[in-house]
């Protein structure tokens, strides 16, 4: 049991086409994390500027579609940007996601490390992997909650990526709100309103979390022996994710309409922006 | 039940100086396999964290250093009790080992060049550090010598040093068998064998087969009970070598104590405590020392302090606690600030292992065990008296370099310079040598393994393991420490033998699969109770007082009587042992005063030469095998003139 | 004080046929300064001869004494029973093969690891007894000895839940040895050496970044650090060919 059982150690007895394999190896690995680094970091960098700007909503309307105008048809950024983003969210999914155990059984250990397990009454037999005793542990239990919003923002980003994607591309009414080429504040705010803001709500709560946790530990894994400790990593991400979170509660109620968020700015600074 | 391993060198003992020897004769393209009770990087040679002497004398208080001052300390410090070739052997070797563990990985801390601030004496002083010798090796105080010549890796000497033997011995790719426990001796005819192994996972008994065995089992201070050793020292090692009833145990009654182990756990606490200002204070408060020792008060040497405090509990002055009598330790009046700093570590291990905070609490301490200078007796290659093919080194051993005191620094630094020497002899020996042996031999010494086994289980014996082994502790420490009268120890040697009666008799009452930690135990005791007897034996006869052992009533050193060395043997069915005596070794600096610790002397009337010349018969009659060298090829005479 | 602790002990021996796990209670009276060494050596002697667990050093310098403290991995002999609850809960750490009760064998799992990343010095140089020794700069010393202090404790692989489902995964201690290695300037192993070592999923990308071994390394080892460290000079190979 917990033999550390390679044919790549140790590298002293290691023959013939297994020196080129371990190179590969280590390649590949490196590859690999870098990947789903780079890509998470990337798209957290995005969807936090996203999340800015469909605050707009809060300034009402006007000012919202003056921003999305200014973005598809002044610059094409968000033509540009869906392309990217939609390739990037795929690579992190595809990247990111080998480290989730394969098996099942594997799944359900790494669940119960992060939970509290005196409760369990798996039986002890010659492998004491079925059996443990350990005590919640926060960041053990954030990644499994990663793991979890991972797979939500799999399943609604999808789903959000095609509808605007259709929006920015399309002349065609939706739900009978298209008046031109491409999205408008309308769009968004009747999208939203007419019911999808329980899955706007889920993603978004979703991706802050994933995000926040997943700076965090980004940080820690390739800054903690810099003056960029855990600790400091610890606090900033921790204010992002309540910064963002109420952004994004409020945000999405703005979106859906609801009276004191849509527009609040907007209101208190006399409408238009 | 049980496997047969055959092997050319099997080291009972895994801790630095069996890994040394394992080492040295794996380089020498010997097969090798390794003993240990535990995990070998668990072994006690990590625990410590002061240091290990080596004359390299590269700091400021180490210049001039050299082998013949660690000698002449060495010899000093042991109450001219060592085998001066042998302590030779080890002054000129010393520096090598350090400088071959700092090659083989040793974080040895270095010389940074320009003044540097120390504490002496609890005063702040700033010294010049050599800057040519900058990134050298550098070196601490410890007691007892006249350079500082300590060298150190932060406070985790031992652990590094065991680590990276730990990493030499994977390198080599040496068979390593945990939780194993050598409980016998295979040999026949004065020639070992090997030894029969019982494995602590699943309790079965092995047999492993070796054309040279060492024995490099570390102390037995846990035979007191109360000892700053693991608790794995418990002399198994030791005892099954007397066993045999053939080999000698040399010097058992020489037991180093240190004042100050704390209560319950008894870790050991830093003499830098008292050297700072600590006070001891018994059960109503009250500072004890100056009483008896007006002058020096707390602050008289190690093996007095300890007596005193003994002294003054037997008065019933003691402060009565669950774990057996103490006393205090007041640190209180040092402030949070030096306790904070100057003495952190002490304030860690008050905090972390009996939260009792030295700022404002008393730490209750007492005199406790600390090292064996005694052990299996060897000649200066290692290979123990009258059994061919058996090696000893480290604690467990008398190579003698201790002789009845050892300097603190001296016993880590023995371990690998005693792995270097006997590790060559061993390959050489077990080179020049075959294994011939009937497969019966070993068949025949597992069935009387067995047959204990099961006569502990069938045992009528009313007593259990610890009742005996409190029992055992009690006698000890009472009568057997560091205060020793001719009465007491008369008492003790008695109760310990009808003791030895009823270890052996003791029922085993669980009977459980797998390693029976009760029984495991069981299996030890008799040799435990042993080891006692012969301590207690070896201090009854030796009417006088030298180094670590002191009696009351033969206050004086006697040179004339005494410069000997005590060798016990066990003779088969005996309840007890009987001790003879040889010579210490040729001596080359005369016998004289230490320069510390006071007392009395009688002279030794013989000139050296007299002295030296039957030397080399008498060892040789009390059962000494051939050398590789000469006796006396390894000690230059009268160097120690020139410094 | 004078509590009565409750403990509640798991109790498991693989090499009988008959035992089957339990959890077993043992009531003790709590004494000043007591410790969970000097509590479980009472129960043994005490209450019940049969109880197995591991001490040596009781000092907290051996790493022998690895066990779940109510939930948490950490050394026994360093635990005070006036920190805990009326309750206490101990089970032996998980990851490791059990050897009964709460003893379990880190020995194999240490010296495997120790073989793996090859834990010596690699050097083409001989020792030569007659020569100074190689000169190091003190802080190279101290930071390798930052390193060295593990104590192969095993508790940051019990914490550890990749740990716990990669058994390949060398582990906080693993990769600390690696690094330890790493920073020494007597080892001679190249980038590439180590490239292909550590830049595994054996190794470091191994490690998702779950921080259990930080948050209960007993002697405090700057585990996190040694990563990202490592994870760096990875990075180095990347323009290599
Ligand atoms: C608290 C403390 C601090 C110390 N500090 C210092 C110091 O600063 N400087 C210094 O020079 N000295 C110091 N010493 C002394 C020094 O640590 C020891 O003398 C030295 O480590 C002994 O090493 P060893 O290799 O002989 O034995 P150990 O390291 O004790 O190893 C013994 C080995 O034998 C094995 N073993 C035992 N019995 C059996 C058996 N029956 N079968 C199989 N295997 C067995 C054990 O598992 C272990 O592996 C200190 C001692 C103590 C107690
Ligand atoms: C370039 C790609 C993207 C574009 C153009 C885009 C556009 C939009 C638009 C127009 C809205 C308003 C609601 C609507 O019209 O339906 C919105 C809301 C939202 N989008 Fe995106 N989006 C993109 C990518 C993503 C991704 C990758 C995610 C996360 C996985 C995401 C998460 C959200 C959430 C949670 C909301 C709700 C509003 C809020 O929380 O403030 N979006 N997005
Ligand atoms: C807008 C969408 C997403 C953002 C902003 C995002 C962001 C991040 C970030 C910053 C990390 C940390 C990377 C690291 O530690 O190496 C991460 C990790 C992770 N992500 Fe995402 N992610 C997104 C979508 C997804 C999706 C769709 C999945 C699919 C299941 C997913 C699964 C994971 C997993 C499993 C990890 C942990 C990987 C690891 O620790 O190595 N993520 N994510
Ligand atoms: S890294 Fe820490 S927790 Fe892990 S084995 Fe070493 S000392 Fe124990
Ligand atoms: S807990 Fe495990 S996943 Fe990494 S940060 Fe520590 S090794
Ligand atoms: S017994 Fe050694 S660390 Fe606890």
């Amino acid at each position: 049991m917990s033999k550390i059982k390679t044919e790549l150690y140790p590298q002293s007895i290691r023959k013939g086409d297994a020196a080129g394999l371990a190179k590969k190896k280590a390649k590949k690995s490196l590859w690999l994390e870098l990947f789903s680094g780079v890509t998470g970091l990337i798209l957290a960098g995005f969807i936090l500027g996203h999340f800015v700007l469909e605050s707009t909503m809060l300034f009402g309307d006007e000012t919202y579609g003056a921003v999305a105008y200014f973005m598809e048809h002044t610059l094409p950024i968000a033509q540009v940007a869906i392309f990217v983003v939609t390739i990037l969210f795929f690579i992190h999914f595809i990247t990111a996601s080998r480290k989730i155990p394969g098996k099942l059984e594997d799944r359900k250990r790494m669940l119960e490390l992060g939970k509290n397990l005196k409760n369990s009454t798996q039986k002890w037999n010659q492998n004491p992997k079925d059996y443990t005793a350990l005590k919640k542990h926060l960041v053990t239990e954030l990644w499994i909650w990663q793991v979890r919003t991972g797979m939500i923002i799999l399943a609604l980003g999808s789903f959000h990526l095609f509808l605007v994607l259709w929006n920015i591309f399309s002349k065609y009414e939706f739900m009978g709100f298209i008046k031109e080429y491409g999205l408008t504040g309308e769009v968004a705010h009747g999208r939203v309103e007419s019911g999808l803001w329980i899955l706007y709500l889920v993603l978004g709560i979703s991706v802050v979390l994933h995000l926040s946790v997943g700076l965090y530990r980004l940080a820690v894994k390739w800054f903690a022996d810099t003056w960029f400790t855990r600790k400091k990593a610890f606090v900033i991400s921790s204010l992002i994710f309540w910064f963002y979170l109420l952004l994004n509660i409020a945000g999405v109620m703005a979106l859906a309409g609801v009276p004191f968020f849509h527009g609040l700015f907007g209101e208190l600074f006399g409408g238009a922006v | 039940m049980g496997q047969v391993f055959t092997t050319d060198v099997l080291i009972i003992g895994a801790g630095l100086a069996g890994e040394r020897v394992a080492v040295e004769s794996a380089k020498n393209g010997l097969d090798v396999t390794l003993l240990s009770l535990v995990p070998p990087r668990r072994s006690h040679s990590s625990a410590a964290q002061g240091g290990m002497q080596a004359s390299l004398g590269n700091s400021n208080k180490g210049a001039g250093d050299n082998p013949t001052v660690h000698w002449l300390d060495t010899v000093k410090g042991s109450d001219w009790g060592a085998d001066q070739e042998v302590a030779r052997i080890f002054a000129d070797n010393a520096p090598i080992a350090m400088r071959e563990m700092a090659h083989y990985g040793v974080p040895w801390n270095r010389v940074v060049g320009g003044p540097t601030d120390y504490f002496i004496k609890g005063k702040k002083v700033t010294l010049e550090e050599p800057k040519e010798n900058e990134g050298l090796i550098t070196a601490r105080d410890f007691g007892g010598t006249a350079k500082w010549r300590t060298c150190y890796t932060a406070d985790g000497t031992g652990h590094t040093v065991l680590y990276a033997m730990d990493n030499l011995v994977s390198q080599y790719g040496i068979t390593v068998h945990d939780r194993m426990e050598a409980i016998s001796l295979i040999h026949e005819n004065n020639r070992c064998y090997g030894a029969i192994v019982r494995s602590l996972k699943e309790g079965s008994l092995n047999i492993y087969y070796a054309k040279s065995t060492v024995i490099a089992t570390g102390g037995y201070g846990r035979i007191y009970g109360a000892s700053t050793n693991a608790v794995i020292n418990e002399g198994t090692g030791v005892s099954i070598a007397l066993d045999t009833g053939e080999i000698p145990l040399g010097n058992m009654e020489a037991v180093q104590f240190h004042p100050t182990g704390i209560v319950p756990t008894d870790i050991l606490v830093t003499e830098g405590c008292r050297g700072d200002g600590g006070l001891l204070l018994d059960v109503d408060e009250y500072r004890f020392m100056p009483d008896y020792e007006p002058e020096k008060q707390e602050l008289a040497s190690r093996d007095v302090v300890s007596r005193r405090m003994k002294e003054h509990m037997l008065k019933g002055k003691g402060v009565k606690s669950p774990y057996g009598d103490h006393l205090w330790l007041d640190l209180r009046h040092l402030g949070e600030k030096h306790l904070k700093t100057k003495l952190r570590e002490v304030y860690d291990i008050c905090m972390y292992f009996i939260g009792v905070n030295p700022i404002t609490e008393l730490v209750p301490v007492r005199p406790t065990q600390h090292y064996s200078m005694g052990g299996i007796r060897v000649n200066k290659d290692g290979h123990s008296y009258n059994m061919e093919g058996l090696f000893s080194a480290g604690e467990a051993a008398c190579w003698d370099m201790h002789g009845f005191n050892r300097l603190g620094g001296n016993s880590l630094a023995e371990t690998i310079v005693a792995g270097m020497v006997v590790g060559e002899a061993v390959s050489e020996f077990t080179k020049g040598t075959e294994l011939k042996i009937s497969s019966s031999l070993g068949e025949k010494f597992r069935k009387i393994q067995e047959d204990k086994i099961t006569q502990f289980y069938n045992n009528e014996g009313k007593d259990t393991v610890i009742q005996i082994r409190n029992e055992m502790a009690e006698i000890l420490s009472n009568y057997v420490g560091i205060f020793r009268t001719g009465d007491g120890l008369k008492k003790a040697v008695d109760d310990l033998k009808t003791l030895y009666k009823r270890a052996i008799n003791v029922k085993v009452v669980t009977k459980t699969a797998g390693r029976n930690p009760e029984l495991t135990e069981a299996i030890k005791l008799p040799g435990m109770v042993k080891l006692a007897l012969t301590i207690a034996k070896g201090a009854l006869d030796r009417t006088e007082s030298r180094g670590a052992h002191t009696r009351e009533d033969y206050p004086a050193r006697d040179d004339e009587n005494w410069l000997n060395r005590t060798l016990a043997r066990w003779p088969e069915g005996a309840d007890e042992p009987t001790l003879t005596y040889e010579p210490v070794g040729l001596l080359d600096l005369p016998p004289g005063d230490r320069g510390y610790g006071g007392g009395q002397m009688v002279k030794m009337d013989k000139s050296l030469d007299e002295y030296n010349k039957i030397v080399d018969k008498l060892q040789k009659e009390s059962g000494k095998l051939d050398t590789l060298e000469k006796i006396g090829e390894k000690l230059p005479k009268e160097l120690w003139k020139e410094s | 004080m004078a509590r009565t602790l409750t403990f509640k002990i798991f109790r498991y021996n693989p090499f009988d046929e008959n035992s089957v796990p339990k959890m077993q209670e043992y009531k003790l009276d709590e004494t000043p300064r007591l410790n969970l060494y000097s509590a479980l050596y009472r129960i043994k002697d005490e209450l019940d001869p049969t109880l197995m667990f591991d001490f040596v050093c009781r000092a907290g310098i051996c790493g022998s004494c690895g066990m779940t403290i109510n939930g948490r991995p950490t050394l026994a002999c360093r635990t005070l029973t006036k920190d805990l609850p009326d309750v206490i809960e101990l089970h032996p750490l998980p990851f490791f093969k059990m050897l009964g009760d709460l003893s379990v064998d880190t020995g194999i799992w240490f010296r495997e690891m120790a073989q793996s990343v090859e834990s010596w010095i690699h050097t083409e140089k001989e020792f030569d007894p007659t020569a100074e020794e190689e000169r190091m700069d003190n802080k190279i010393a101290n930071d390798i000895y930052e390193n060295e202090r593990c104590i192969e404790c095993g508790c940051c692989l019990a914490g550890c839940a990749t740990a716990q489902v990669y058994t390949d995964f060398l582990g906080a201690t693993g990769l600390n040895r690696i690094g330890r290695f790493m920073i020494d300037p007597r080892d001679k192993r190249t980038q590439e050496e180590w490239f292909e070592l550590v830049s595994t999923d054996e190794g470091v990308f191994g490690c998702i970044g779950m921080m259990g071994c930080d948050d209960v390394c007993p002697k405090d080892l700057p585990l996190l650090e040694v990563f990202a460290y490592v994870r760096r000079k990875m990075m180095v190979s990347l323009t290599a060919k």
